[in-house]
Order: C-alpha cells, then sequence, then structure tokens
C-alpha cells in the first residue's frame, strides 16, 4: 500500500491518536513495531519473514562485535553478507545467473521485497556503527526490530542512521503542536508532489518510453524532462509524507532532499538529492575507499568515486543500464573533483559571474542529470541508446505531448523548491494566504485522484523507488 | 599538550585555508565551510604525516567529532 493511498493515511491518522493513549516508553515503541510487522504483513508472510532475519541478525551480530575489542574484522564481514543474502539473492541472482551464463532454469523467481534494499542498507550502517564504535550494541531486541520496522519509513527510506532514530523511538507518541503542524504539512505537499505532479507526467512518459522507436527528438527530450520532474517529485512526495508521518508520531527523521535542481554542479546534485542513500554511501563507501587507496593520489580519489557511484547505480538495479547510469556519474564526478581547482582558479580570473553565471551552471546541471535519466528511465540499453541517437541525429519538430499543463506543474515544483531554498518559511506567511494553500493542496489532490477515478486510470500508483 | 593542540590547529587551519580557525573537542565536520568527504581524508592525511602516524578504517569511519580524533591521535604518540 503506497503511502498516497487514503488507506495509508486512515492508518496514519489512526496510529498517531492512538498510541499517545498508551503510557509513554517502551510499550509505546513495541505498539509501533506491532503497526510496523503489520503494516509489512499485508506483502506476504516471506516478506515479513525477511524482514524479521535481518532484524534479528543485525542484533545478534551487534552484540556479537561489541564483545570483541580488538580484531572484529572477520565478524563485520561475515556478518555484512548475512545481513546482504537477501537483497543479493532477490534483486542479482537472477542477473548472475544470465552474466554467468548458466542454465537459464537456475534462476529462481524471486521477488523483491518492498523496502528491502532500504532497510537493508539501515542494519549495515547499524552493524558497522558498532563495529568503528560508533554507537553501542543495542541490548534490547525489541529496540533493533523498531528501529529497522519504523512503517513511515520501511517502503523506501529515508535510510536512517541508529544514533539518530534509535534514541527518539524511546520517546515516541510525545505530542508536540508545532511538530505535529509541521508534520501535516509535510504529507500535504508530499501528496500534492505524489498525486497532482508525479502520476499526472507518469503516463506521458510513458507513453514515451514504452515505445523509444516511435518518437522524435522533440518529443523524447519533452519526455525526459517530464521524467525528471516526475521522479523527482514521486520520491520527494514520497519521502515528505515520510517524514510528515513520522513528525506526528513526533520523530525527526533525516531530510533526503533539499531542492536538487537547483544545484550548480553535479556534486552539489548528489549531496542533495536523495541524501540518506548518498550520505550512507559517502560514510560507509566512499570514505574507506578513499582511505584506503589515499597514497594513489588523485587517482585514488578517481577510483574511489567511480566505485562509490557504479555501486549507487547497481543498488537501484542489476542491469547495465544502472551500472551505466552510476559508472557516468562518477566519472564526470570524478572529473569535475580533479578539475575544481583548476575551474576555480578560472572563475576567480574572470569572475564570478554573477546570478547569470549561477542559473548557467544549474541550468547545466540539470541537462546533465536529465540526459542521463535517460538511461535509469529506458527499458533497457538498447532503447537508451535509440533515444540517446534519435536526440543527435534527427530532426527536430513540434511534439505531440502536451506541454501546457506540464509545465504548470513543473513550474509548481521549481515555485516550492525556490521557496524552500530562499529560507522563507511558510509559518510566516499571513493564516488566509496559509489557509489558501491548504485548500487549494487538498482540492488539487482530491480533483487529481477523483479525475483517474472517473478515467478508470489507477487512481494510485506504487513510487517508483518502491520498485529500488 | 598545548603544544600538541597547536599544531594540529596549524595543520586544520592549513587543510582548510583558514588561517584564525580555532578547534574544540565537539567541533564536526558541519561547522567548518569546506570539510566535506574530500578534504576529511586531505586531513587525516595531513595528520599522518606531521606527526608520523597511521589510523586505521575503523579508526577513521569512528570519528565522530576532533575531540575523538585528536584522543586517537595521541594514543599513538609516545608519552611525553
Amino acid at each position: 500500500m503506497p503511502s498516497s493511498d487514503p488507506r495509508y493515511l486512515l492508518l496514519v491518522a489512526l496510529v498517531s491518536v492512538t498510541l499517545p493513549l498508551l503510557p509513554a516508553g517502551s510499550l509505546r515503541l513495541r505498539a509501533c513495531l506491532v503497526v510496523g510487522y503489520a503494516f509489512y504483513a499485508l506483502l506476504g508472510l516471506p516478506s515479513l519473514l525477511v524482514l524479521g532475519y535481518v532484524s534479528v541478525v543485525s542484533y545478534a551480530g551487534g552484540l556479537w562485535l561489541d564483545d570483541c575489542h580488538e580484531g572484529g574484522r572477520r565478524r563485520l564481514t561475515l556478518l555484512v553478507f548475512a545481513i546482504l543474502s537477501p537483497l543479493l539473492t532477490a534483486k542479482y541472482f537472477k542477473s548472475a545467473v544470465y552474466i554467468l551464463g548458466m542454465d537459464s532454469r537456475i534462476g529462481l523467481d524471486v521477488i523483491l521485497p518492498v523496502g528491502l534494499s532500504f532497510y537493508t542498507f539501515q542494519a549495515l550502517g547499524y552493524v558497522i556503527d558498532v563495529y568503528v564504535g560508533r554507537v553501542r550494541a543495542e541490548r534490547r531486541l525489541d529496540r533493533v526490530l523498531a528501529f529497522l520496522a519504523f512503517f513511515p519509513q520501511l517502503s523506501a527510506g529515508p535510510i536512517e542512521r541508529a544514533n539518530h532514530l534509535m534514541p527518539q523511538l524511546e520517546r515516541i507518541a510525545e505530542f508536540e503542536e508545532t511538530r505535529v503542524r509541521a508534520g501535516i504539512r509535510l504529507i500535504l505537499w508530499g501528496l500534492v508532489l505524489k498525486v497532482v505532479v508525479a502520476d499526472s507526467l507518469a503516463p506521458l512518459v510513458e507513453r514515451i518510453y514504452s515505445n523509444p522507436y516511435g518518437y522524435g527528438p522533440s518529443d523524447i527530450a519533452l519526455a525526459t524532462v517530464y521524467f525528471s520532474v516526475q521522479v523527482y517529485a514521486d520520491f520527494a512526495g514520497y519521502s515528505s509524507i515520510a517524514i510528515g508521518t513520522a513528525k506526528l508520531l513526533g520523530i525527526d527523521l533525516v531530510p533526503n532532499f533539499a531542492q536538487p535542481y537547483l544545484s550548480e554542479s553535479l556534486t552539489e546534485f548528489w549531496r542533495r538529492w536523495h541524501m540518506s542513500l548518498s550520505g550512507w554511501f559517502r560514510d560507509y563507501v566512499f570514505t574507506p575507499l578513499h582511505f584506503a587507496w589515499r597514497s594513489w593520489g588523485s587517482a585514488g580519489v578517481v577510483a574511489a568515486l567511480v566505485a562509490t557511484f557504479t555501486l549507487i547505480g547497481i543498488w537501484h538495479g542489476s542491469t547495465w543500464q544502472y551500472a551505466l547510469f552510476g559508472l557516468l556519474h562518477g566519472t564526470l564526478i570524478a572529473v569535475g573533483t580533479i578539475t575544481a581547482k583548476t575551474r576555480a582558479h578560472w572563475r576567480w580570473r574572470l569572475g564570478p559571474g554573477g546570478r547569470i553565471a549561477g542559473a548557467g551552471r544549474i541550468l547545466l546541471t540539470f541537462t546533465l542529470v536529465t540526459l542521463t535519466f535517460v538511461l535509469f528511465r529506458a527499458r533497457d540499453v538498447h532503447g537508451a541508446l535509440a533515444m540517446y541517437g534519435a536526440l543527435a541525429t534527427q530532426p527536430w519538430q513540434v511534439p505531440r505531448l502536451p506541454w501546457h499543463w506540464p509545465l504548470g506543474l513543473t513550474l509548481l515544483v521549481l515555485a516550492g523548491d525556490l521557496i524552500a531554498a530562499s529560507g522563507y518559511r511558510f509559518t510566516l506567511l499571513p493564516r488566509p494566504v496559509r489557509w489558501c494553500a491548504y485548500h487549494a493542496g487538498a482540492i488539487a489532490i482530491l480533483a487529481a485522484l477523483f479525475g483517474r477515478f472517473i478515467a478508470g486510470a489507477p487512481y494510485v500508483q506504487y513510487y517508483i523507488y518502491n520498485r529500488f | 599538550m598545548n603544544d600538541f593542540r597547536e599544531r594540529v590547529t596549524d595543520i586544520f587551519r592549513e587543510v582548510f585555508d583558514k588561517p584564525a580557525l580555532e578547534i574544540f573537542d565537539e567541533m564536526q565536520a558541519k561547522d567548518v565551510e569546506g570539510w566535506d568527504s574530500l578534504t576529511h581524508i586531505t586531513l587525516i592525511m595531513a595528520l599522518e604525516e606531521s606527526f608520523g602516524v597511521k589510523f586505521t578504517t575503523r579508526e577513521v569511519m569512528g570519528f565522530q567529532n576532533v575531540g575523538e580524533m585528536l584522543v586517537c591521535l595521541r594514543a599513538k604518540l609516545p608519552p611525553v
């Protein structure tokens, strides 16, 4: 059940009202844990068992690592494999069989449980943090179980850290009016992004990407820009609902997006896009790799960046297109990193360039990201290459895709980001203006849902990142 | 001990190119402009070179603030 489903919102309302009725402390934590497992049980018993397995291994692994003050590297390696094994099996086993040229009958038809890659990474972060001494191993099983099954972020993050989420779970459902208000606002904005923006653009993108050879460059370009807006609205919308839901329960989750399309470089983009994942890879993959290869100088930085981003690509899926997507980003960021000093020098000599140069860098970064999204969204590498070929060689004509209302939706997302980036607080607006915005948002959400219902289209769609 | 802290402060100032930078135990990356994942390793390498020590990956990943970094570094040096 995606969090834009009205039934999910009812569940959230029910939980946020009933949890505070319980005595504060452990009982609430356990009740929240039961809700998380009940929510996950809707996906089926195998998914539930996998969540339980990863959680229990993480709990026992944390204690096992805490026991050994020296060494422990072998224990950590074993634990990493034990925690990763369900994810590796569900996500990469079929591809490995195919790549190794083994009998295709060996490839079991394994279904990837929703959220597996997110809570697996959260579990890995926990045991690594215990190993390096960033957190103490948790003695109470219910805390570790609740940490990995906190229902607002169970299906697609944000990927939390033990030292941030675990201490908060102990004071779950402590009522604080400002936090609850902020939570409701975040849920509303998230629903606007998901239901009104992302789900409206999705059919246009699908029309072009399901038939990569059937359209000219202008339609491909337009659909790809729409996809950039769609995937952002989809995942930032999900994250906003997740963070908002957690706030209703008195929990602050880490931010996942910080207006990424206003970035002036790819490096900055990755600091502002899916921040909980990029931060995870920075701390647990890039830093140790860069440190291990520090004696190589610039080559070490390049190798660590390319390896990290290729792994981020493969995290999305086991197909070549995701690996290439990551490799491309890693290579571009590596080039950007090793030329940073030279570019800074020239910028100093030529002058800062003011806002126009800044806007140019934002536009260039957005264009680069959007171009790489062709690889990300295409059905396969061949489809992506056909689209790149059409963009580069075919004559541009008037697009067949509509552009008026998608432009309106894009401007809505952009306006939201510009206001957020300016640091202006929505709560400072006069009350009538705020309430007009709330009503407009609610009406837009209901109109979009009702419109899809009338048209016979699925009125609730899964999140793109539920697949990863 | 003060001499040790002054040496470390000088290294921080040089790495982050901030001649007036003062370090404190609770200081974290977010407190210093330009302290990102790249400069973090540059800082570690500068400390290693200056003090003639080697950190382990486990130690580097475990540092949560400057204080912890200094305690780890101090433990690697011969007693004064």
